[in-house]
């Protein structure tokens, strides 16, 4: 029997798996797709809030603490987070006189920030109209890939003991003893402690141990424009009236740098509509043009994610013991991540004697990207495969390609953790040739992949 | 001193004509001679149809370096042989085209698998690989190509339709392409490949001359071969 069963590789799952692993704990993780982070997950925006609203909150509590621990997290598990900040911005001398206020309310919550002049934000961000009155700067907010940021975490929990299952659906949950029975499309699994990280279908999940709840899916659309440099900072505008639903997106910028613009609300029937719709396109470059004197050249992709909602906050609890759910993570469910796998720890302490590892392995990840000259001369010497760039974009090689396949063969899972191939279509076709020679089974993949922006 | 990057069919020709100067040359490609016509070469039906420009190139005993070249100033070079450092003065950028994502050719709806642009789409065929059964070619614009591709695909079992049209599409289905709606028609097929247009293809802002398809930004070869003309001369 198990020591704890986690549902979803998420990056909620996957986080409390990565901090379980450091613990004498027997721990598997079971996800229905190919890889880690490919549900809602990858459908956000990768951006890690300074804050959220209302500050007293499970969400905004979380977020505050989930930011201030992520220079360490992602130094532990070895994924790129850049904290390249947020500009709130005055449109008009309403918001512009707002901004002591914002700033007030803001230090007495514990965010910093510091404000702008006019000449001062058109500076940070030269593409910005020339009509605006100021701003207000949050250093501490940030961008990562998600997929990257959550594969990380479950390839730390792997290195140090975790088992992981893809393609592994759970199809029902039973008691058993102090225990539960998990059914999965790959079998039965027992463990003692149950952990519900499913994501948009936890309430399916926490329905099979009889806790009713509703998750309801809110989409919210993205752009990828190709000009990267166009904005080096998150740049929203002070809404004249918040949205108590949604932080209302923003002129973003994604991982590598390029501007993500969004994402919109919209409330959908199904869990799995994820399409994207011409209206929601133009309706966000209405929404977000206005702040600039030109638009960023060049579209890369849509992409559109899915909320799990569930009432106003997160919800976290244990309705019976040994089952804890993990549910309702919508934003700022990524930035929330490190600080909701310690506070789920600590809602095992009473059960689990939790007993440090003596060892716990902290696997690198290099990126040929971040080298300089010396760590590139350093790191073909060692490995000739770091030589053979096959996506330049991003500058990928060879070497981050097969080293990614050790995640999973899936096409998904290699383009997010290594970045390639997330510009144009150049260096698909060579991704699967790496992937079919190595791992031997692409025909699936191409089949049952993702091959899209 | 002249390095060529890239070396695809403009690449190629550009050393031709620069030995034929007498300039000494050094070529370097990402992958190899050829380029995309590489690729074409192994699709019976591009082959003939690219056979002029196919041939040219590998007739050629123009000496390829398998390298990847980032930056122009500092030359810089990254291959298995390890990163090489140093300063040229004169560039000819022959880095061919990219085409344009789905979402830039206004394929709107689902992100399932089995869309393809026109250029992956081709590269797995020349790989061998099927990429559906069912394929509809979206086409933003008339392309020589089309109809080569149109008859390979046909001959080797798909079920194919090639569509030229402006209109935005719509793609439905769960996890791969079940249907797509374009100009208020529904298709039904399980892979589609979209040609959008092209875009140089210069991710690291070669600096240099400019010839060829990064200039052109085609699958038309004609062109690229008068631009290399025009450029030379």
């Amino acid at each position: 029997m198990k020591d704890v069963l986690i549902v979803g590789a998420g990056v909620t799952g996957s986080f409390i798996a990565k901090e379980l692993s450091k613990y004498e704990l027997d721990v598997v993780v079971v996800e229905r797709k190919s890889g880690p982070g490919l549900g809602q997950t990858k459908g956000c925006s990768g951006i890690i809030h300074s804050f959220q609203l209302p500050f007293r909150s499970l969400k905004g509590k979380l977020c505050l603490k989930g930011n201030a621990m992520m220079d360490a997290e992602a130094e532990e598990l070895g994924f790129t987070f850049r904290r390249v900040g947020l500009i709130l911005v005055a449109t008009n001398i309403l918001t512009f006189l707002a901004i002591p206020l914002i700033q007030l309310y803001l230090r007495l919550n514990g965010v910093v920030s510091k404000r702008l002049s006019k000449k001062k934000v058109l500076e940070m961000v030269p593409n910005i109209r020339k009509d605006i009155w100021g701003g207000l700067f949050l250093p501490t907010a940030g961008v990562v890939n998600p997929v990257e940021m959550t594969t990380s975490a479950i390839r730390f929990a792997k290195v140090n003991g975790v088992e992981v299952h893809y393609d592994c659906e759970v199809t029902g949950i039973e008691k058993k003893g102090e225990g539960f029975v998990v059914k999965t499309t790959r079998g039965d699994f027992e463990a003692k402690c149950v952990i519900n990280c499913a994501g948009l279908y936890a309430d399916d999940i926490a329905r099979m141990v009889g806790y009713e709840m509703t998750i309801t899916p809110g989409k919210g659309t993205h752009i990828v424009f190709a000009e990267r440099g166009f904005s080096n900072h998150l740049t929203v505008a002070i809404p004249l009236k918040p949205n108590k639903r949604t932080k209302g997106g923003g002129a973003l910028i994604s991982f590598d740098g390029k501007p993500l613009w969004g994402p919109n609300l919209i409330d959908v029937d199904s869990k799995e509509d994820t399409s994207v719709k011409k209206e929601e396109i133009e309706g966000i470059i209405e929404k977000f043009s206005p702040l600039f004197k030109r638009m960023p050249e060049g579209i890369v992709a849509f992409y559109a994610g899915l909320r799990s909602i569930a009432g106003t906050d997160f919800v976290v609890n244990q309705p019976i013991d040994g089952f804890i759910n993990v549910a309702g993570i919508q934003s700022p469910g990524l930035t929330a991540a490190p600080a909701i796998a310690k506070m789920v720890i600590e809602m095992l302490s009473p059960r689990f004697e939790l007993k440090r590892k003596e060892e716990i392995k902290k696997p690198r990840w290099t990126r040929l990207s971040e080298m300089d000259d010396e760590g590139i001369r350093k790191a073909i010497d060692v490995n000739n495969d770091f030589g053979e760039i096959v996506c330049l974009c991003n500058m990928v090689s060879k070497a981050e390609i097969v080293k990614a396949l050790e995640e999973g063969g899936c096409f998904d899972t290699i383009r997010h953790l290594t970045w390639a191939g997330m510009d144009c279509c150049k260096c698909h076709a060579e991704i699967m040739r790496i992937i079919e020679k190595r791992a031997g089974k692409v025909k699936k993949e191409i089949e049952g992949s993702e091959i899209v922006w | 001193m002249v390095v060529v990057v890239g070396a695809g069919y403009a690449g190629i020709s550009v050393a031709e004509k620069l030995r034929e100067k007498d300039v000494e040359a050094k070529v370097y490609d990402m992958r190899g001679k050829g380029g995309e016509l590489a690729d074409f070469a192994r699709i019976e039906e591009l082959k003939e149809y690219y056979a002029k420009y196919i041939e040219k190139v590998e007739e050629s005993d123009v000496e390829v370096i398998k390298g990847c070249v980032i930056s122009t100033n500092p030359f810089k070079v990254i291959s298995p042989r390890g990163l090489e450092v140093g300063k040229e003065d004169n560039f000819f950028i022959c880095t061919g085209a990219v085409d344009l994502t789905p979402a830039a050719s206004e394929i709107y709806g689902k992100r399932v698998g089995g869309i393809y642009t026109l250029e992956t789409a081709i590269r797995l065929l020349a790989m061998g690989k099927r990429i559906g059964n069912k394929v509809l070619v979206i086409a933003r614009k008339e392309e020589g190509i089309l109809k080569p591709l149109e008859s390979h695909l046909a001959e080797s079992g798909y079920e194919v339709e090639v569509l030229v049209s402006e209109e935005p599409a719509e793609v439905y289905g769960s996890r791969r392409v079940e249907k797509v709606e374009i100009g208020g028609e529904s298709i039904s097929c399980d892979a589609l490949v979209v040609y959008g247009g092209r875009v140089p293809f210069n991710p690291k802002n070669l600096k240099g001359r400019l010839a060829g398809n990064v200039v052109e930004c085609t699958y038309d070869y004609e062109k690229v071969e008068k631009n290399v003309q025009s450029t030379m001369f």
